[in-house]
């Protein structure tokens, strides 16, 4: 199974590849078969792309990002699928407040 | 009722003593056995016979149940005119339509995803939002919660207004 090179992701925990109607093509790591986080994230996707960014719509949505804790999942899109990374989540500053 | 048995007599005209107990398939090897003792008797034209027409019948089973299955295998059918397999194909996506619709599921699959980015690895390898924007986020969307609970609509016309009297 291809693994899109979803796996070099610095952080790296698990990956999901997911067709546009949410099955999974491609999963690994803490992610493998993970259905029902799949199931999830599509909704979530898909109601984030229908979201204007701005009023005149030439900026689309780059990537998503949802973090649990000290987990980040981020997803993007692309040619279709829809690419999720669950990394660790390592902020690069100190909290400023 | 009875019309219903009519289109069944034609079938067993070619077996003399057939009663609704015979079966259509089983006798194949008696047939069989049948037919090598009428070689050696020599009277086997009628049996002959006999035995075409419940070949062409057996024939007749089998390409009608042919055309009822649809053979989800193969691409192309062998029994359905281009045409009517199109008719087929709409008629069958209207009925899903159909059904879906009234399932009160009214959401017919759609692709609604934009074409996206062009290297996701990239993307998703960038670093992560930082915890200052992650603040700046929840502070506003608390904040537009709350505000959000707090509208209340105010009273102060009537809403039914007499003109002119």
């Amino acid at each position: 199974m291809a693994t899109y090179g979803m796996d070099r992701v610095p952080d790296y925990l698990g990956y999901l590849v997911l067709a546009e109607d949410g099955a999974v093509i491609s999963s690994g790591g803490e992610l493998e078969n993970d259905e029902s986080t799949a199931n999830k994230l599509n909704k979530l996707i898909h109601t984030a792309c229908r979201i204007p960014i701005t009023p005149d719509k030439k900026d689309v949505l780059r990537r998503m990002s949802i973090v649990v804790d000290d987990v980040i999942f981020m997803v993007t899109v692309s040619q279709h699928k829809i690419f999720v990374s669950k990394r660790q989540y390592n902020p690069q500053e100190p909290v400023s407040t | 009722m009875g019309c219903c048995f009519s289109s069944d007599e034609d079938k067993d005209v070619g077996i003399p003593n057939a009663s609704e107990r015979t079966p259509l398939l089983d006798p194949g090897q008696a047939d069989h056995i049948q037919q090598i003792q009428g070689a050696r008797s020599g009277s086997t034209y009628s049996q002959q016979n006999q035995k075409g027409d419940e070949q062409s019948e057996f024939n007749r089973i089998l390409r009608q149940t042919a055309i009822n299955v649809i053979d989800v295998t193969s691409t192309e059918s062998q029994n359905l005119e281009q045409g009517e397999m199109q008719d087929r194909a709409t008629q069958y996506s209207n009925r899903l339509n159909m059904v879906l619709s009234g399932s009160g599921k009214s959401r017919v699959y759609r692709p609604n995803l934009p074409n996206g980015i062009t290297s996701p690895q990239m993307t998703l390898s960038a670093p992560p939002v930082s915890l200052s924007d992650l603040q700046l986020i929840n502070d506003f969307s608390e904040k537009l919660a709350s505000a959000a609970r707090e509208i209340k609509i105010e009273h102060k016309e009537s809403l039914v207004v007499t003109f002119g009297v």
